[in-house]
């Protein structure tokens, strides 16, 4: 009895994992079928091959937006690391005055929408001539209220001994920051170096509304370019296409995994 | 050498937080806090002033203000058929988006904390959608409810059903909308809501299998209760989502058919960047602040007391 049971409840955890990674699962099998069997409606055929994936690296600008959305998501993670991690570093460590003030300012913009931004940023950047380049793509996002909240939190879990410690060393604050502050949040700054590489990665409206050449678009919005222009119909090479865009979120999660898993229970709980 | 084993030393002896007075007194910090202060001023303040100020104002082409008009803006607003229904629209799609992906996050947290074996196999299928980005989750299930090569239609036409694309119907496409978007939610909100499910005490579990409650019964009346706050959290976080979702529409909808997902983030974009009206659109994109500061505003309200801290 209870073997069945067991059983019932694994074949149902199957078919909920199958249901759910499902359009993934079929978009991945689609990207090793010819264009035509896919066309013909012939999903069964046997006849796989990597040529999609070959034909989408080679014969589109694909590599080039990849490219593209790895220096703009890099430099974007780099400068959000430096930001961050100095502004907190000074919203934990110092005696500033209206320090409280200022950080209840960065919280405030936690809850305006970027959406509601984007037409002055537009014209900023324009303004700059940063349009169409990637400084317009990456220095609005060099700062982030968000990560300046984040490692505040791993900063106030500092112990008190090790600041004294630091206070005895007579560190620069400086020096102290690199030396104590960095190594001991270590795993929350690897976190939030992957969350921010990862949603980076993911951006879509801004490089939608501020790039207009295959020499600065993400992949993002490379793959709109490649769905809406003569290859729409070639279903095999887009889903190739798709696979490709998300290998690297996938590499870095499962990289990320017990990173994210920690720190996630700590965002959680605090509601 | 002798100075790293004395800080390991330290860091074992305490595990004391920082007290108020026990900061390291250095000037510099003005220089570290700069260069954030700098970009969110240039990059976060001045763009939200300005799109206040500019839905006061009637725009040229090039998006300059040039004659204040007052509330004139949000007048024409909330007389425009079209804005109305955006809006109602919008909030149909964010309130059925949190309510679906919160009703299917707890029934997969529930069986990702059955009690078998290789759970880890699952509970990593079950977070598989997280980090999809918007983009390519949306051409995947273009792909799946394409009419010609669509592994739905295909499935309906197998099964004798007549094929309807799905996509030009504007219940259908804001059914496609609503999937694809939830889809891509459920990682994340599965992986909160795990780590609230682990987080409920056994005891409480014991005491109800011994007055015979039943797995959904427990579910129902001892998990959700115990994990309201998470629950709570989680819909704060989808609803402000939800109202920011464009990716998904621009390449799946577009905004239509007939409008049906034109939400309120996509139609900024649209009456800003291809129709030029930056008057209209600012006003519109105060709305949406106002109404996201709104869901934050009760967040912060009602956490404290309406819910249950475990």
């Amino acid at each position: 009895m209870n073997r069945l049971k067991n059983g019932l409840q694994y074949l149902l955890l199957t078919g909920v994992a199958v249901l759910l990674l499902f359009p993934l699962l079929l978009g991945f099998w689609a990207s090793l079928l010819p264009t035509k069997e896919i066309a013909a409606g012939r999903f069964l055929a046997t006849n796989l091959s990597w040529h999609n994936y070959e034909q989408a690296l080679l014969t589109t600008p694909l590599i080039r937006y990849l490219a593209n959305s790895l220096v703009t998501a890099g430099l974007i993670t780099f400068g959000q690391l430096l930001l961050c991690t100095l502004a907190a570093d000074a919203f934990v460590f110092s005696d500033l005055h209206y320090k409280k003030q200022l950080f209840a300012v960065f919280l405030v913009t936690m809850m305006l929408p970027f959406e509601a931004q984007i037409i002055p940023n537009f014209q900023t950047i324009k303004a700059f001539g940063w349009l169409d380049h990637y400084a317009g793509l990456t220095v609005p996002f060099f700062t982030s209220a968000f990560g300046v909240f984040m490692l505040r939190q791993a900063f106030l879990q500092l112990p008190a001994d090790l600041v004294r410690f630091g206070q005895y060393l007579g560190l620069s604050q400086l020096q102290f920051l690199w030396k104590i502050v960095v190594p001991y949040s270590r795993s929350m700054l690897v976190t939030f170096g992957l969350y921010t590489f990862l949603t980076q990665w993911n951006q879509y409206l801004w490089p939608l509304i501020t790039t207009f050449s295959d020499d600065y678009r993400p992949v993002q919005v490379g793959l709109k370019q490649l769905q809406s222009e003569d290859t729409f119909a070639n279903w095999g090479m887009l889903m190739a296409t798709a696979m490709i865009v998300l290998v690297p979120t996938l590499v870095l999660l499962i990289c990320g995994q017990k990173f994210f898993k920690h720190n996630l229970n700590a965002g959680g709980t605090k509601g | 050498m002798e100075a790293d084993k004395t800080l390991k030393r330290t860091v074992a002896a305490s595990q004391q937080t920082v007290r108020a007075h026990l900061r390291i007194v250095r000037q510099p910090a003005v220089w570290f806090l700069l260069p954030s202060v700098l970009i969110l001023c240039v990059f976060v303040f001045y763009p939200m002033g300005k799109t206040i100020y500019n839905s006061f104002f009637a725009a040229n082409v090039r998006g300059e203000a040039v004659k204040f008009v007052g509330w004139a803006n949000y007048r024409t607003l909330f007389k425009d058929p079209l804005f109305l229904k955006s809006l109602s629209e919008t909030f149909v799609f964010v309130l059925v988006f949190a309510v679906l992906t919160l009703l299917i996050g707890i029934v997969l947290a529930r069986l990702a904390t059955l009690k078998l074996r290789r759970m880890k196999v699952f509970r990593t299928a079950f977070a598989g959608t997280m980090g999809t980005s918007a983009a390519a989750a949306a051409i995947l299930w273009l792909f799946l409810f394409n009419p010609s090569v669509g592994m739905v239609h295909l499935m309906l036409k197998a099964i004798g059903l007549p094929n309807v694309n799905l996509l030009v119907t504007p219940l259908g496409a804001q059914i496609v909308v609503i999937l694809t978007s939830v889809w891509m939610a459920l990682g994340f909100a599965f992986l909160i809501l795990l780590s609230a499910f682990q987080n409920v005490a056994p005891e409480y579990y014991e005491v109800a299998a011994i007055a015979g409650w039943s797995d959904w019964q427990q579910t129902l009346k001892i998990t959700v209760p115990m994990i309201s706050p998470t629950l709570f959290f989680l819909f704060v976080i989808e609803v402000i989502d939800g109202f920011k979702m464009f990716a998904q529409i621009d390449l799946i909808t577009g905004g239509g058919p007939d409008n049906a997902t034109n939400f309120l983030a996509y139609k900024i974009y649209l009456d800003a960047f291809v129709f030029h009206h930056v008057g209209i659109a600012s006003a519109e994109s105060v709305i949406l602040t106002v109404l996201i500061i709104f869901v934050t505003w009760i967040q912060f309200h009602y956490t404290e007391r309406k819910v249950y801290y475990a």
